[in-house]
């Protein structure tokens, strides 16, 4: 026997506002995260940014019959400079931010979410949250793992000196994520297909970081690379060219370009119309 | 609680653990001082100095280098350590942990300037001073602020160039009279005029803990470094290369498990610190052409980069002990002794 | 009767198409049907009030609030589309407490709703099982559920009973019915002319973007009466059936079939017809009957010829 509608809650909405921004976005967070942590996508994800864990573990155990040209600090900058923020965390800032809406589209579920009483900017907003804790969770104690593994090949005296490097690499690999996050979500609501799009944003423009002059200025990578302190040096032409940027320019940069590329997807998803194919 | 919760938890517990750990090893390292590299005691340093440089004797004893090149000339031990250890029972290799050096003016050929050296370590205060109080002739004592200040007399007037005392069981300062007096007073009183000085604190605070060798320093430190170096054309013709003026300059290295050194110079601005680095990119060009006749060079070369950030120019280089060996000047091999008839 | 969607001279396009057009209309409260066949606009009339879709011209209201860009309208509006899409690795619970939180509701006012509406739609057993192994009738009353489950004002439903077995299509037409009766404007849309009679007798006809008629079924009926009226018969003795039929004033004209066991009738009025048709169809031995103008094909072809 059904319940009667008495039998319900008082409806003690406010039923001419939408619901507010923040519990909003919470209960699209809610809703994204489960299908984004445990996805197929997510695995290949695993694979992608935990890979230089199980590599640090194999230099630590092969290190004393390899030339001591590479200590284990050294190894792990260049895990951090070149591996995480150059090519593994854009990669997965491209896979998962080009699809927040997009699979949703896709999957002809985006109905559900625009047809209930919330902005459109919350369910952004929801999903570039579980965006963010995803690929953090993914990231993050891959490089606290690396770092032990390599930093006390020697034992852990020492270890302090380099642990200021630690938490200054965990900050700047969550900016690259979050900065990254938002120029491939611009791309995911602008773009029917921006995947391509994106990887050759990812190996053509982002190359002119290694240009002479003002060229870097206009990459997203430039800013970033600058924020890492104990890069290894560059080789080849990089060299010629490396520069490093400022870090209160590069923080500067960095934010300006979050928050453009935010609102500007905000604001294209808001006004867009979404007509599913039967 | 769902799968995902359950991950990102995991991934949560993980990074706080580390980050514990971190923070944990980041109090207990040994290497961690009052201000960057300098433990507390250094702090009574005088306000007036414009560098400071420091060994850590531990990590220099325990490297490759020292463990190859004293090896080497273990045989020819000096005379003087023997004697030392003998007098005094301080055997620098094993007692010494951290030696500092600090001045306002760079020392010029013949003159000291006003250098201060302070040791660190474990001494058995009795007999040190029974040494320097009965093995050096013209040594005299003062008590400053109840600090014992052992002085010696130098020079033909018999006035005191130097002086030495104990801050504390662990700790030995060697200087002129003057600044080794400013230092016991200020350490009595409890003081740490060194903090006042804002500029060599920031300097200080760049450095690396934990370096095996590291050195910051104002213009004065570099006040007797070269002003331009020849040209293209090599020495003798009219072109030469200006170098930038210096604000100052950092240091540090580490001897294991190669040799590592990061120098650090703030220029005037933003486009000497261009030029400096060019030049510097220029020698280490220089270096490569030279591979034709010694490869080993371009093998130091390529351990050589140089970088900029704003008004500040980075060199660092990290050289495998294999390319040192390399640089050596090989031995001329030697006719074996004729045998006995 | 109070309007709750309005329709002003509302018209959209897609480049060079017209979906709608110059479409002037209000719905109120009950069971109102939207008639038309594939092609017809439908989806788009719908997708206008569900603000998912801005009118090109005109003016699409509801509950007096311009539908497109007023998101707080959908605490009073359910919408149940007609695709079959759903966040596969949720339960059933799970999918409708999810919606109701982004709703704004709190979780044990979530908790008590989505039971409700699950043991409305006849699936309070199958609420923990993952919608992935739903069968289609269950895929479809769990949409169902979703759009009631807030209590809404108004509830727009595209193609409802597509995919259900008897059984469930009945139970679905009664809740509509229900609905219908406590005051809320439900706008249900299909192509199928029978499915929307069991439902209400209020339809609006869409085709080619615009509306045809509006109005009460059987006035709509009625007209399709006026329109001549074929109806074909199978007996063992056709000639005795057209004997018997012939003389009446309403039947326009016969036609035998070319197998000999057919007769095809045309009549100006298919309800005397019927009647009268009943005595005779026995001693000939009809054994089967239909009427190709009671699709909705028909109708229309015959209403814009009009």
């Amino acid at each position: 026997m059904s319940a009667t509608p008495a039998a319900l809650g008082a409806d003690t909405r406010d039923q001419d506002r939408a619901v507010p921004f923040f519990r909003a976005a919470r209960a699209v967070f809610d809703l994204s995260l489960e299908g984004m942590v445990w996805s197929r996508r997510s695995l290949l994800m695993i694979l992608l940014l935990g890979l230089p864990a199980p590599l640090a573990l194999l230099f630590r155990i092969f290190i004393t019959r390899l030339p001591s040209r590479v200590s284990g600090f050294d190894f792990y900058g260049i895990v951090i400079a070149f591996y995480y923020v150059r090519n593994a965390l854009p990669l997965a800032a491209l896979f998962y931010a080009t699809a927040l809406i997009a699979d949703e589209v896709e999957g002809k579920t985006i109905t559900y979410l625009l047809t209930r009483p919330i902005q459109r900017v919350s369910v952004l907003a929801g999903k570039f949250a579980a965006y963010l804790v995803t690929t953090l969770a993914l990231a993050l104690p891959a490089v606290v793992l690396t770092f032990f593994l390599l930093t006390t090949i020697r034992g852990w005296s020492g270890i302090g000196s380099q642990v200021p490097d630690l938490f200054r690499d965990m900050g700047a690999v969550a900016l690259t994520l979050v900065t990254y996050g938002a120029f491939f979500t611009l791309m995911g609501v602008l773009l029917r297909r921006p995947v391509i799009p994106g990887l050759l944003f990812l190996f053509v423009w982002e190359l002119l970081a290694n240009a002479p002059g003002y060229l870097p200025r206009f990459t997203i990578t430039a800013y970033l690379r600058s924020l890492i302190h104990h890069r290894p040096p560059d080789e080849g032409m990089a060299e010629i060219f490396a520069q490093v940027l400022p870090t209160a320019l590069c923080l500067e940069a960095v934010g300006a370009m979050i928050v453009v590329f935010l609102a500007g997807a905000a604001w294209i998803f808001s006004t867009r119309e979404y007509v599913l194919d039967q | 609680m769902t799968r995902s919760r359950l991950v990102v938890t995991g991934a949560a517990v993980v990074v706080s653990v580390g980050a514990m750990v971190a923070l944990g090893a980041l109090y207990l390292d040994p290497a961690r001082a009052a201000v960057g590299p300098l433990p507390p005691q250094a702090l009574s340093l005088p306000a007036g100095t414009r560098y400071v440089m420091g060994l850590d004797v531990k990590r220099f004893v325990a490297s490759p280098l020292y463990t190859k090149y004293a090896a080497a000339r273990a045989a020819n031990r000096p005379q003087a350590f023997e004697e030392l250890e003998r007098k005094t029972g301080l055997n620098p290799e094993r007692d010494l942990d951290q030696v500092y050096v600090a001045g306002s003016q760079a020392g010029v050929p013949g003159r000291s300037g006003d250098a201060l050296v302070v040791v660190v370590g474990r001494f058995d205060r009795t007999n040190v001073a029974h040494a320097i109080e009965t093995e050096k002739k013209g040594v005299t004592s003062k008590n400053v602020q109840g600090t014992i200040v052992y002085l010696f007399s130098e020079d033909r007037t018999g006035r005191a160039s130097g002086a030495t005392a104990f801050l504390d069981d662990n700790t030995l300062v060697m200087g002129t009279q003057a600044s080794v007096e400013q230092t016991v007073i200020a350490r009595a009183k409890g003081e740490a005029p060194l903090r006042s000085n804002p500029a060599l604190l920031a300097l200080l605070e760049g450095v690396r803990p934990g370096s095996t060798f590291w050195m910051v320093g104002d213009q004065t430190l570099l006040s007797n470094m070269p002003k331009a170096i020849p040209g293209p054309g090599g020495p003798g013709t009219s072109q030469s290369i200006e170098l930038p003026a210096l604000k100052s300059l950092t240091v540090t290295g580490d001897l294991d498990p190669q040799v590592s050194l990061d120098i650090t110079g703030e220029a005037a601005d933003e486009p000497a610190a261009k030029n400096l680095a060019d030049v510097v990119r220029g020698f280490v060009a220089l270096a490569t052409l030279q591979a034709n006749q010694k490869p080993e060079l371009k093998q130091l070369a390529s351990a050589i980069s140089v970088t900029t950030e704003a008004s500040r120019v980075h060199v660092a280089a990290r050289v495998p002990y294999e390319v040192i060996d390399s640089l050596q000047p090989k031995r001329a091999a030697t006719a074996p002794p004729p045998s006995a008839q | 009767m109070t309007a709750t969607l309005e329709y002003v001279r509302a018209s959209r396009w897609y480049g060079p198409v017209i979906a709608l057009n110059d479409v002037t209309t209000t719905v109120g409260p009950g069971v109102t049907g939207l008639l038309g066949p594939n092609g017809a606009g439908k989806s788009t009339f719908l997708k206008l009030a569900a603000g998912q879709l801005a009118p090109s011209q005109g003016e699409v209201r509801v509950l007096g609030k311009a539908a497109w860009g007023s998101p707080e309208l959908f605490h009073r509006v359910g919408v149940c589309p007609e695709t079959d899409a759903f966040w596969e690795g949720l339960t059933g619970l799970q999918f409708l407490m999810a919606l109701l939180r982004l709703t704004g509701f709190d979780d044990a006012e979530c908790r008590r709703r989505a039971d409700h509406a699950l043991e409305q739609v006849a699936l309070a057993e199958a609420r923990d099982r993952k919608i992935g192994g739903y069968s289609k009738g269950m895929r479809q009353r769990i949409k169902m559920a979703q759009s009631l489950a807030h209590e809404p004002q108004v509830l727009l439903l595209d193609e409802p009973l597509s995919g259900m077995d008897p059984v469930n299509r009945r139970r679905t037409v009664d809740l509509v019915k229900k609905l219908g009766r406590e005051g809320r404007t439900v706008l249900v849309s299909s192509h199928i002319l029978h499915e929307v009679e069991a439902m209400t007798r209020r339809v609006l006809l869409i085709h080619n973007g615009r509306i045809l008629a509006e109005g009460d079924v059987r006035e709509i009926r009625d007209l399709m009466d006026e329109h001549p009226h074929t109806v074909a018969l199978r007996a063992r003795d056709p000639r005795a059936l057209a004997r018997a039929v012939v003389g009446a004033p309403h039947v326009l004209s016969l036609t035998f079939g070319a197998e000999g066991e057919w007769v095809t009738v045309q009549t100006a009025r298919p309800d005397e017809f019927y009647s009268a048709v009943v005595d005779a169809a026995v001693e000939a031995g009809v054994s089967e009957m239909y009427s190709p103008d009671e699709n909705l094909e028909s109708v229309f072809k015959y209403l814009v010829a009009r």
